[in-house]
């Protein structure tokens, strides 16, 4: 059978250095971000668009874009 | 991309942290006012609610969002390696605690009549404004002078902030701040606590 694989990007935070200003969370156009315990942030990668806009954002640029593969 | 959002209340929070600054020309006594900014996001952090006021409510973090993303006045460089990192972010705390305990030592020796009132604004932490144009006749001497040392506190955040709006991406003072930084440490503390708890 043949599996389709599609390759798609996804955000992904550096946990250690998040220093949880929340900025992500204003500028995610799905919601998919959100702060754990005021500790870091953490992606919700079913939610992910890979728009990156949130890495732009990011102010110590510590949301990384990695391409991760989805099954179909 | 713009992104439309429905906007809640506390996305105008912008205006307040205006009007602090401006309320501060003309009476440096509202300088008060600025106390709850200081504990409101530690009675958050102490009660487990994290850093939501920074998330949520911070008045100077969405106004340099404004200035920089809407404005279009920052940069948008990523800051500098050393300016992310534990020590700089721990080392400014300490620094910004050394000079509000300072302050408040100054408050003290108003207090207790060692000193008299100085009306002067001090701007990042050496450069001083003659500021004797509000009346503060109607209360005593150390509340006026802790308003004046809140004051300069306060508006050398500011600047520092827009400095390192206009130079790097919007939000850089939100790396850096030292109430965030303190309420992240609060939070660290009490989620390694609780990791622990659940691990053992």
């Amino acid at each position: 059978m043949d599996v389709k694989k599609k390759i798609r990007k996804k955000a992904s935070i550096i946990k250690n250095k998040c220093v949880a200003c929340g900025t992500c969370l204003d500028v995610c156009p799905k919601n998919a971000i959100k702060i754990v315990e005021g500790v870091f942030a953490e992606v919700d990668e079913d939610k992910c668009i890979g728009c990156s806009i949130c890495s732009k954002e990011c102010p110590p640029s510590i949301i990384e874009m990695v391409a991760k593969e989805e099954v179909f | 991309m713009s992104i439309k959002r429905k906007k809640k209340w506390n996305n105008y929070l912008y205006i307040i942290s205006i009007a602090y600054l401006i309320l501060g020309l003309f009476n440096i006594l509202f300088a008060w006012l600025g106390l709850l900014c200081f504990m409101i996001p530690l009675i958050i952090s102490f009660s487990g609610g994290g850093k939501s006021y920074c998330n949520n409510y911070c008045g100077r973090g969405q106004l340099l969002y404004l200035l920089g993303k809407k404005f279009k006045l920052s940069r948008n460089k990523p800051m500098p390696n050393f300016m992310k990192t534990k020590y700089f972010r721990y080392g400014f705390l300490i620094f910004f605690m050394t000079m509000f305990g300072n302050m408040l030592f100054s408050t003290y020796l108003v207090f207790s009549g060692v000193n008299g009132l100085k009306e002067v604004v001090t701007l990042l932490w050496t450069f001083k404004l003659p500021w004797n144009w509000s009346n503060t006749s109607f209360v005593s001497p150390w509340v006026a002078q802790f308003a004046f040392g809140f004051y300069s506190v306060m508006l050398t955040s500011t600047i520092l902030g827009l400095g390192t709006m206009v130079l790097y991406k919007p939000r850089s003072w939100c790396v850096y701040c030292p109430m965030g930084t303190m309420t992240h440490g609060i939070s660290t503390i009490k989620y390694n606590r609780k990791m622990k708890n659940i691990s053992k």
